[in-house]
């Protein structure tokens, strides 16, 4: 059917309009951050002298002046919109933790006032979301997530001279190389050894033999943390003797699935691996059961624990998942541990999961410096004194600090029951002979 | 051979969604001249509206799919009545009417992110969907195969005959050719060309509508893939011709068996860049598309 002559102009105006209009989708956000500038000098810390006077004086005394209160104000960049909103409730369990170190009074009359800011699991918006805190609302320290994110963030924090801290990125050189970085979170590819190790050892009750057992994945493209986790896969496999039989792609916000689980289908695997941090392992897994895919092993490294949307697409196909997570929540082995649960629960409506424990944890930490005698206006005094907090006792366990500024603690082996998320192996030891 | 008849089911139960999308965008363009990325709002319109009425009122799927899509093509009397009209009235070209077009698709989204948040929608309890089991022993064949693609391939072949005899057969069908095909002369005669105009709304947001309660029912719906949708919807019409009804369902089906390759042979995520570098090449070497008409072929000589 034929609907009357177009001009050439029009026609020719139209074709670069798609071509125009394709090239912005398939570029997706802007990529240039906010030109924002970089402030001068971070605020000079007020001089504070704590040493006790050695001479008493034999006056009266006179009243002590009150310490003027201090608010810190922290920022954190964290998705609150798109397809990985569902970590923006790490707010609410850095809240919790805020909320608790200010009720036992150990911070005097300083406060906490937690600032996020929406990065949209984007590296450009994160950039943006990180000088807004810096240079418009003066926090010295912000939290981050997410390991692209992150990397992109950091020339970008010893520029403007704030405290970078995550709690969530699992790449392990991120905090080195810079004064400014701090993390208290799981190496990213020990998910690979926690899964593999659980192969071995544990799987069917006495281990599988990996000599020949036949490995998929499918992953998320453009996420370096689960790139990392298939460069130690690869180690792994080179070590171990299992092979990896069908290796997928997808992107964020995919829906159909079909092509990519029919040809791992065809691979035959004995195991498959899902690497996504979002919606999308939900639609994977109904996709699998869809096409008669099933696996002697489903398993995810890393993203599984707490993903509700996963729940929710897979429903009963989701049972039985295995999936590592960081070193897990122990509910019951802290004092502290309950009045989480109810704070979390109180705004999430759900118990809190091991990566919102981490960032409670990594709350703490920051707290710490502050009891520590941090300047909560003085980016520079945040940074030292965060240096000198060696260890800390969290609801995830003990965190020791390297040099570096880095904390890591073993991942742990959970599965899914009956929609829920429920703890297997509290810890399980990478292979720290395999490099 | 039986991945690779996997394979063409999954190409053309995904090529079938295309090609709804497509030719509502063509009924629009081929008619209004514009390029209606808004499209994609009346596809989201209808995946949340199915996922409201079906998850959070309870109402039967089959009823909650059925409003949802009355409502997706009431949605085309507003666009065209709230932004496109306005702007026809102001004298606004084609790239003023594209942009303004794009703002209320952002616009659009912004609203569902705040009301919906982000989390994908799914109007039916999680799970995966029936399948029944094809076997061919003597061809080694084992397939499983969903009944939601074939009522989805089933759907839109029965939607493209039944648009296909409307424009040839109906009155409106034909005052709608009339308008695309002269708006001057068909003005001339009587037809009021703003009600056309209400109609071709209806009609391409109507099988958006359907297409986006196809393949949220699957996989649901988020707030953010109103313009890759449109866009896609448009590639499948450059693809199968401008000016053509079937060439924008054989675009649609086109762009899927081109994403389904990808993915098969590259990657998934080769899919949507292999739609787009096959739309590239189409614009290279056949601008009039694949069922390109003899007078697309002739202004192309004029070039």
């Amino acid at each position: 059917m034929y609907f009357g002559p177009i001009r050439a102009r029009l026609l020719m105006a139209f074709a670069a309009l798609v071509s125009t209009a394709l090239i912005v989708v398939a570029c997706g956000a802007d990529p240039t951050a906010t030109p924002v500038p970089p402030t001068a000098t971070p605020t000079p810390a007020p001089v504070q002298d704590d040493t006790p006077d050695p001479t008493p004086t034999p006056v009266p005394p006179t009243p002590t002046p009150e310490p003027e209160p201090q608010v810190l104000k922290l920022g954190f960049t964290v998705p609150q919109s798109g397809s990985y909103a569902r970590w923006g409730r790490l707010v609410s369990a850095m809240q919790c933790a805020i909320d608790e170190v200010e009720a036992s009074g150990e911070l005097g009359s300083t406060t906490i006032e937690l600032l996020p800011e929406d990065s949209k699991a984007d590296q450009a918006e994160g950039v943006s979301g990180l000088r807004k805190l810096a240079t418009v609302n003066d926090a010295p320290v912000v939290m981050t997530i997410f390991t692209g994110i992150g990397l992109a963030q950091k020339p970008v924090a010893s520029e403007l001279e704030v405290v970078l801290f995550s709690s969530g990125i699992q790449n392990p050189m991120f905090a080195y190389d810079s004064p400014w970085v701090f993390r208290n979170a799981l190496n990213t590819t020990l998910n690979a050894d926690a899964l593999i190790r659980w192969l071995d050892d544990y799987a069917g009750g006495s281990g599988e033999d990996l000599n020949g057992l036949r490995y998929a994945y499918i992953k998320e493209e453009g996420n370096d943390s689960i790139d990392l986790q298939i460069d130690r896969l690869r180690v792994l496999e080179a070590a171990l003797g299992f092979e990896i039989v069908a290796e997928e792609t997808f992107q964020k916000d995919d829906v159909s699935f079909d092509t990519q689980i029919t040809k791992i289908r065809a691979a035959e695997p004995d195991v498959v691996q899902l690497m996504s941090l979002g919606k999308e392992m939900g639609l994977i897994i109904n996709t699998m059961a869809q096409q008669g895919l099933q696996p002697k092993y489903l398993l995810s490294g890393g993203g599984a624990e707490g993903n509700t949307e996963l729940i929710d697409v897979a429903g009963p196909a989701a049972n039985g998942l295995i999936y590592s997570a960081p070193g897990q929540f122990d509910k019951e082995a802290d004092e502290r541990a309950p009045r989480f649960i109810d704070c979390y629960a109180g705004k999430e409506g759900n118990d809190p999961d091991t990566y919102a424990t981490h960032f409670y944890d990594g709350t703490l930490v920051i707290a710490e410096a502050l009891k520590l005698g941090a300047d909560a206006t003085s980016s520079e005094s945040m940074r030292d004194h965060i240096a000198q907090v060696d260890e800390i006792v969290g609801l995830a366990g003990l965190w020791v600090f390297d040099e570096g500024g880095d904390a890591w603690a073993p991942p742990g082996i959970g599965h899914v029951v009956n929609g829920e998320f429920v703890n297997l192996v509290p810890q399980i030891e990478p292979y720290r002979d395999i490099q | 051979m039986e991945t690779f008849i996997q394979i063409g089911i999954n190409a053309l139960s995904l090529g079938a969604i295309y090609a709804l999308l497509s030719l509502g965008f063509a009924v629009i363009y081929n008619t209004v001249r514009i390029f209606h990325v808004l499209h994609g709002a009346a596809f989201l319109i209808a995946g949340y509206a199915t996922w409201w009425l079906a998850q959070e009122q309870g109402l039967p799927i089959w009823l909650a799919a059925s409003i949802a899509v009355i409502l997706s093509g009431a949605s085309g009397i507003f666009m065209e009545l709230a932004v496109y009209r306005r702007l026809r009235v102001r004298g606004a070209g084609f790239l003023v009417s594209f942009l303004g077009s794009l703002a209320a698709l952002f616009f659009f989204e912004g609203l569902l992110l705040t009301i919906a948040r982000t989390t994908a929608r799914l109007p039916r309890p999680g799970g995966p969907l029936p399948t029944f089991n094809l076997q061919i022993e003597a061809l080694d064949i084992d397939l499983f195969i969903k009944w939601h693609a074939v009522n989805t391939i089933v759907l839109v072949a029965v939607l493209v005959l039944a648009v296909t005899l409307f424009f040839r057969y109906t009155k409106w069908g034909r005052m709608i050719r009339a308008i695309a095909s002269n708006p001057d002369l068909a003005v001339a005669v009587g037809i009021n060309a703003s009600q056309v105009y209400l109609m071709v709304f209806v009609l391409g947001s109507t099988l958006a509508g359907i297409g986006g309660v196809m393949q949220t029912y699957e996989g649901g719906v988020i707030p953010n893939v109103g313009i890759r949708l449109a866009i896609t919807a448009a590639g499948g019409v450059i693809i199968g011709g401008i000016g053509s009804m079937p060439g924008a369902v054989v675009g649609g089906l086109a762009l899927g068996l081109a994403q389904t390759i990808a993915s098969y042979y590259f990657g998934g995520n080769w899919a949507i860049p292999a739609g787009f570098i096959l739309l590239l090449l189409v614009i290279l070497f056949r601008p009039y598309g694949l069922l390109g008409t003899r007078e697309h072929r002739e202004l192309r000589r004029l070039l």
